[in-house]
């Protein structure tokens, strides 16, 4: 996974995604706050549900590794073993964080 | 390619909204274009500018999710069609169902069951310029 790039590219496709980014960093942050929540009390449809809502977010922006490690823990919802999807949490926050640093460095976002 | 109308934007996710917004709007293709995060909206919506008798106002395409935690595709699509004055009218709009992942299963067969109703195919997300372009021109071209 770590093979993966944090975005497609280190351009951005279209200029105008540059203004989005920040929106969507931030609609992702809160959405995987709500995630923890659910996790947190074992609602894993809940899971299941913010972790697909954050995978198509994370696609359109083309961030794809964010995207492949949400994926994942969407699978891993599927199955109850929460010291598994505990795992996939932590390294999910990992990864958005990185992105959000990446993007930070190579798209000037705020 | 026809002059295309406008564009209805429904996606649980308000960036995703927000970067199909942009993406559509660069190509100065369409009319209006506006855009729901909640489905239930999305369909007060379309009912309240059906009313007022001005087909202009309404979307020739939809884009729509097809995972939404109100309601799938699938549910939006029935009660759109529970609509008896759109459905029974001349207004047919597109319908393009967006999903994260391709197509299989139950909603596959979903997507294909409602092409009689206006579902025109199906774009996984990221939506990009090209996805638009050959839509269009499958579908509005001459």
């Amino acid at each position: 996974m770590k093979d993966l790039p944090v975005f497609a590219s280190t351009e951005l496709t279209d200029e105008s995604f540059k203004e989005l980014l920040p929106h969507f960093f931030k609609e992702v942050m809160d959405d995987f706050e709500l995630l923890s929540d659910a996790f947190l009390v074992n609602n894993l449809n809940e899971v299941w549900r913010l972790a697909h809502k954050i995978n198509g977010s994370a696609l359109s922006y083309e961030a794809i590794r964010m995207s492949s490690k949400v994926a994942e823990l969407q699978e891993c919802s599927k199955i109850n073993d929460s010291i598994k999807l505990g795992e996939q949490m932590d390294q999910l926050k990992e990864v958005i964080d990185l992105s959000y640093e990446y993007a930070k460095q190579y798209f000037q976002i705020s | 390619m026809v002059e295309i109308g406008s564009i209805l934007l429904i996606d649980d996710s308000e960036s995703v909204n927000s970067r199909n917004y942009s993406l559509l709007g660069s190509m100065k293709l369409f009319g209006e274009i506006k855009a729901y995060s909640n489905p239930y909206q999305a369909i007060k919506h379309l009912e309240k500018d059906f009313n007022k008798s001005n087909l202009d106002l309404l979307p020739s395409i939809i884009f729509l999710d097809i995972e939404m935690p109100e309601m799938d595709a699938f549910d939006f699509l029935n009660k759109y069609l529970d609509i008896e004055s759109i459905v029974l009218s001349n207004y047919k709009p597109r319908i393009v169902i967006v999903s994260n992942y391709i197509l299989k299963d139950r909603y596959l067969d979903e997507t294909n069951k409602y092409k009689t109703y206006g579902v025109i195919g199906h774009i996984r997300k990221p939506i990009d310029k090209a996805d638009i372009l050959d839509l269009l021109e499958e579908n509005f071209g001459k």
